[in-house]
């Protein structure tokens, strides 16, 4: 049965309503281990999310089918706190305080994050989240908390990257939408290309839910700019400055954030070459190269999903990180003999190259940003097949 | 860049005067004002995507069905929270119930369709002079003007319709089937912001933000206009759309809602019956 | 309103809050300060919504206020948490009065939406102000100083904030200031004629309720330990206006067990939370269909009493000397040269007419000879195009307020009760000018407060 998303959420609550999690004392050996998952399943910002679900659920059933860690069976503690900041640290309470999970995955949306790592940090709770907020990450205040996807400042470096010397522009506009990840990806962007000699010829927020993007458009196209970056998860809004760049017939590249190649924004474009020499950050692991063909460890993993979780509606990452993420745990009790919460972030701290499938991460007790920068690539939108891309043009 | 800002903020500004006339038609029947058109106005554009676009059904059987729909919507606002609030004591909790309704509606929308924006089917397929994303929603509001003149004007059932508003007990001692006339009423209006919603669905996507978007916006155009006057709402709203565009290209981004706003607050703080409308008499 | 409240409840819902640690459980304390906080917020929103009417939908706005005051002002060093808190309150108050003096001239749907909108802006200010608010990253709440970095210390710090909160809404309830509220929710027209100012008490009244919000802000920006816009969503605006309409309005204790309710719910129903809008919604449609008191209603049914059978209304007409002969040296009321017209219909055309202390005048004469109209000059409602009225040689000018502090008031031909406040409670809204009392004294209960309570009641 394909878990697609309306029936994973359906399928979700019917589990949430029928089982009963009550914390139940790991005191033998044979208790499960409790994961608990924070996640913004409902409300804005759903997607990766879901995605995310999917891996997480993929991967406890494989172990637990497996036999589980030293015996011991996986059991996912999810609650859905629709991104709301709030729900989120009640959410993380609970866990901590009354389900007492040994570690915590997400949650997944940077508010929620900003709000829960103190709750985590006083409780020593190894936290693994995938949020890209890039003070979320400081391993003196929060030793606990680790991340596994990039950080915001990675994505920058990427797109800056690949805009300064691989498309060779000087010449950029840079816009976000009007939310708090918009807002502060698009300050830092700017500094940053700044800072590297580029000409920053236009910068704006744009409400997501404007219907018309022409006067920014109109605006951009006089300043000169040769390249838009854009930084927002605003798929309706992305999908109309394609439209209107192909309206206005201004042949500029657009480069940015993972969600200018998302299914949403493909289903809006009122023409399939609207998503053309559109790049986004993409990872080399979730890539196509010249031959067509993913990387040897991602080929065995989406084989093993094939017909056991869909892959047309989301994206490979969000799959494979939520797969990485409850490996991880499982992994470090696995290696330690303990679920203990200085067992696992003992073992995180040492990790020096594990092979995941997202990801080849390395974490030391100074550096918790785990993802490795060379693995952060750009990717071409309209080559979405199977929730993976190409990689974009001119990459190595 | 002007004709651009001109044709988008008409083509926008329609839709906020067809919300608003959802408004008048809403209180003209009942004296009660609903946070369901909005709410309304939303439906449409998301029935209209549904029907046509998810359930491959063809745009003639599509958008009557979206209107239908939404007809059905205004007459559930009647029975649910308009009626049994006006049977009781306190008549101005109705602002409760269609409040609480225009939110189950919305919730229920976001659940079963998606919080992302979802496209909307071209209709007509070819633009003339304008793309049909612009003339759609002036054409729809043009034809909901002359249709309420000729109702109101021309036909028994709208001058009934005039008569109730104007004064209830007078209509009902003439036997005029109040009851029946204020469902009709609330269809009436729920076709209209089906028909806004429908219209402007390629410009506004077939989304869930849109319908508190729309209340608000649809509801400034009746607080300039005057309460009830569909005239005054269509010139405030074309002219709102209009402003709101203008605002769009000078400042951009988040100012362009506080503008509005501080406009709508300095009017009415000023005129609280509209640029429009009648002073309010109080019963003393 | 309802009939007099005992102190038990209160005392029996604080009680079972500060024993709460005891169950040694942070995720309950949690939960419980999260209430906590709420009804701080809840208990001044009340005021304005449950006692004067006022539909203040988006109340988030003054949350978010208080939240990034406190946390600015002790992000950049200038002022401890606690007196940030005080800070907050200023801005608070500041912030109420400017949501609260459109409901001054519009009516109610009009205001519901203007609350929308000023919350929507106050979101977008947030966002937007990146060197202050920190934007979209926000910024850190207020650390408090041990004891209270505890989460157990902190829980209790807001538990006796909500007390005193309740003490000090329960007060005003109790007061002329509340009996005025309802009056002016309920029946406007006569509260003015009784000299009950609606633009000063209401614009009190949101003052007032801004500082309580505001603080609650303060106090959720430590709760979070981190603040971002995307916290103040609309949710919580349409929560705190729900716990109101659930508890029901002119009530203290309905209101409280509202916000508890309504905080525990999505909590205990987690998996459902995808619906917890749905559900309170649907909720809130329940209640103003079918139980329009509200849980306060509930209550009180249980408590009323039918009133006795063969019950007599006995007349003593030995009060009415006292009533009336207590001004006899006040110089004579004068009505001179009235000429009143409504549009082309001349309603008073040349009326003189002298009321002398001690006296009981009848105006008589055939329907829609005026003998309302002259009432409504005399009370203030009407001016004349010509003429006017004075008492001696002073003119009396201005709205039927002022007329009420000189003992002029009128009755209605429909009567105007305000249909929850009892039999005693509506007569002693004709006392309101009478009280000295000032809306701060009344909320500490300082002595002048009771002082006038006793008189009215007498």
């Amino acid at each position: 049965m394909l878990i697609t998303r309306r029936g994973a959420m359906l399928a979700s609550t019917a589990t949430l309503l029928g089982a009963a999690p009550l914390a139940r004392p790991a005191l033998a050996q044979s208790s499960p281990i409790l994961i608990g998952w924070l996640a913004a399943l409902t409300g804005p910002s759903s997607a990766p999310a879901i995605g995310f679900d999917r891996g997480v659920k993929f991967a406890a059933d494989e172990i637990n089918t497996a036999g589980g860690v030293k015996g011991r069976k996986i059991e996912i503690i999810t609650r859905d706190t629709q991104g709301d900041p709030t729900k989120a640290v009640n959410a993380a309470q609970d866990m901590i305080g009354r389900k007492k999970v040994s570690a915590i995955w997400g949650p997944t949306n940077s508010g929620e994050a900003l709000a829960t790592n103190a709750v985590m940090a006083r409780a020593k709770m190894p936290n693994m989240h995938p949020c890209v907020v890039d003070s979320l990450i400081d391993p003196v205040k929060y030793p606990n908390a680790f991340r596994i996807a990039p950080s915001n400042g990675q994505w920058d470096d990427a797109v800056r990257n690949y805009c300064l010397n691989i498309l060779k522009v000087k010449d950029v506009a840079v816009v976000g939408d009007t939310t708090g990840y918009g807002t502060s990806a698009v300050a830092a962007s700017v500094a940053a290309f700044k800072k590297d000699g580029a000409n920053v010829t236009y910068q704006a927020q744009i409400d997501a839910i404007q219907p018309d993007v022409t006067p920014d458009m109109l605006r951009m196209k006089n300043s000169g700019a040769k390249v838009i970056v854009v930084w927002s998860v605003a798929t309706g809004m992305e999908a109309r400055l394609m439209n209107e760049r192909d309206a206005l017939g201004w042949d500029v590249p657009i480069v940015g954030h993972p969600a200018l190649g998302s299914g949403d924004v493909r289903q809006l474009l009122e023409k399939e070459a609207n998503w053309d020499k559109v790049y986004m950050v993409g990872y080399a692991s979730c890539s196509y190269d010249a031959n067509g063909k993913l990387p040897p460890q991602t080929t065995t993993f989406v084989a093993k999903l094939a017909g056991k979780v869909s892959l047309q509606d989301t994206s490979l990452w969000w799959v494979a990180c939520g797969y990485d993420a409850i490996k991880l745990v499982a992994e470090s009790v696995n290696a330690t003999g303990s679920s203990t919460s200085d067992a696992i972030i003992g073992y995180w701290n040492g990790l020096q190259s594990y092979p995941g499938v997202f990801g080849t991460y390395t974490w030391t007790p100074e550096q918790h940003n785990g993802y490795p920068t060379k693995e952060v690539v750009m990717s071409q939108a309209n080559s979405q097949k199977d929730g993976a891309f190409k990689l974009a043009p001119g990459y190595v | 860049m002007l004709s651009s800002i001109l044709w988008t903020g008409l083509a926008i500004g329609a839709i906020y005067a067809l919300i608003a006339v959802t408004y008048n038609v809403m209180f003209s029947a009942s004296r009660v004002m609903s946070f369901t058109a909005g709410q309304v106005g939303m439906l449409g554009g998301v029935f209209g995507a549904w029907f046509i676009l998810r359930l491959h059904m063809p745009i003639v059987v599509g958008f009557p069905l979206t209107l239908a729909a939404c007809a059905a919507i205004g007459v559930l606002t009647e029975l649910v929270a308009v009626r049994p609030v006006m049977a009781g004591l306190e008549k101005h909790l109705y602002v409760l119930s269609t409040l609480a309704l225009a939110l189950m509606l919305q919730q229920l929308t976001a659940i079963e369709w998606s919080t992302e924006p979802q496209p909307f089917p071209r209709i007509v397929g070819a633009g003339f002079v304008l793309d049909e994303k612009f003339w759609l929603p002036l054409a729809a509001g043009a034809a909901v003007i002359l249709g309420l003149e000729l109702l109101y004007r021309r036909t028994l059932v709208g001058r009934a319709f005039l008569a109730i508003a104007e004064d209830n007990y007078a209509a009902r001692a003439l036997g005029l089937p109040e009851r029946g006339l204020r469902i009709a009423s609330f269809a009436l209006a729920g076709a209209i912001a089906g028909l806004a919603g429908f219209a402007g669905g390629q410009l506004l996507l077939a989304s869930i933000a849109n319908g508190p978007m729309l209340n608000f916006y649809g509801f400034v155009p009746v607080a300039l206009g005057g309460l009830g006057n569909n005239r005054g709402a269509i010139v405030s709203g074309l002219l709102l759309g209009v402003f709101q565009q203008a605002a769009n290209f000078l400042f951009g981004g988040v100012f362009v809602s506080v503008a509005v706003f501080a406009a709508f607050i300095v009017v009415l703080m000023a005129a609280p019956q509209g640029l429009f409308g009648a002073a309010p008499t109080r019963r003393v | 309103m309802r009939s007099r409240q005992t102190a038990l409840p209160y005392l029996l819902i604080f009680a079972a809050a500060a024993a709460l640690p005891l169950a040694g459980d942070d995720y309950v304390v949690l939960i419980a300060t999260r209430a906590a906080v709420y009804w701080v917020l809840v208990s001044g929103l009340n005021l304005v919504v449950g006692f004067a009417g006022q539909l203040a939908i988006g109340w988030v706005s003054l949350l978010t206020i208080g939240a990034y005051t406190t946390g600015v002002v002790v992000a950049r060093g200038w002022l401890g948490p606690l007196p940030a808190l005080v800070v907050a309150g200023v801005a608070g108050a500041v912030a109420g009065g400017i949501v609260g003096l459109p409901a001054l001239r519009l009516r109610t749907f009009y205001f519901a939406m203007a609350t929308l909108g000023f919350a929507t802006i106050v979101t977008q200010v947030a966002l937007a102000w990146t060197d202050v608010t920190g934007g979209g990253i926000g910024i850190a709440g207020p650390a408090f100083p041990a004891p209270l970095d505890t989460p157990i210390g902190f829980y209790l710090f807001c538990l006796v904030l909500a007390a005193f909160c309740t003490w000090m809404t329960l007060n005003i309830a109790g007061s002329r200031f509340g009996r005025a509220l309802v009056g002016l929710r309920d029946a406007e027209v006569a509260a003015e004629a009784m000299g009950v100012s609606k633009s000063r008490l209401l614009i009190t009244v949101f003052l007032f309720s801004g500082v309580l919000a505001a603080v609650a802000g303060g106090l959720f920006a430590t709760l979070q330990s981190y603040i971002t816009p995307d916290a103040f969503t609309f949710d919580l605006s349409v929560l705190f206006f729900i716990a109101i309409l659930i508890g029901g309005r002119g009530s203290v204790l309905g209101p409280l067990l509202g916000v508890i309710l309504l905080t525990i719910l999505p909590e205990a129903a987690a998996p459902l939370v995808a619906w917890s809008t749905f559900l309170y919604a649907a909720l809130l449609l329940v209640i103003v269909i079918g139980l329009p008191g509200g849980i306060a209603d509930l209550l009180d049914r249980r408590r009323r009493r039918k009133l006795p059978e063969n019950r007599q209304i006995v007349p003593r007409p030995e009060f009415v000397a006292s009533l009336i002969t207590r001004r006899t040296d006040s110089p004579a009321l004068i009505v001179f040269g009235l000429h009143l017209s409504f549009g082309g219909v001349r309603a008073i055309d040349g009326l003189d007419l002298e009321l002398r202390p001690g006296e009981v005048h009848g105006l008589i004469g055939p329907n829609g000879s005026g003998k309302t109209t002259t009432l409504n000059v005399i009370s203030g409602f009407y001016r004349p195009q010509e003429g006017g009225v004075r008492i001696g040689d002073a003119p009396l000018t201005g709205g039927p307020q002022t007329r009420a502090a000189l003992a002029i008031a009128r009755t209605f031909q429909t009567p105007r009760a305000i249909g929850e406040a009892s039999v005693l409670e509506n007569v002693m809204i004709g006392g309101t000018v009478e009280g000295r009392a000032s809306f701060a004294e009344t909320a500490l209960a300082l002595p002048r407060h009771w002082r006038d309570e006793k008189m009215l009641r007498t």
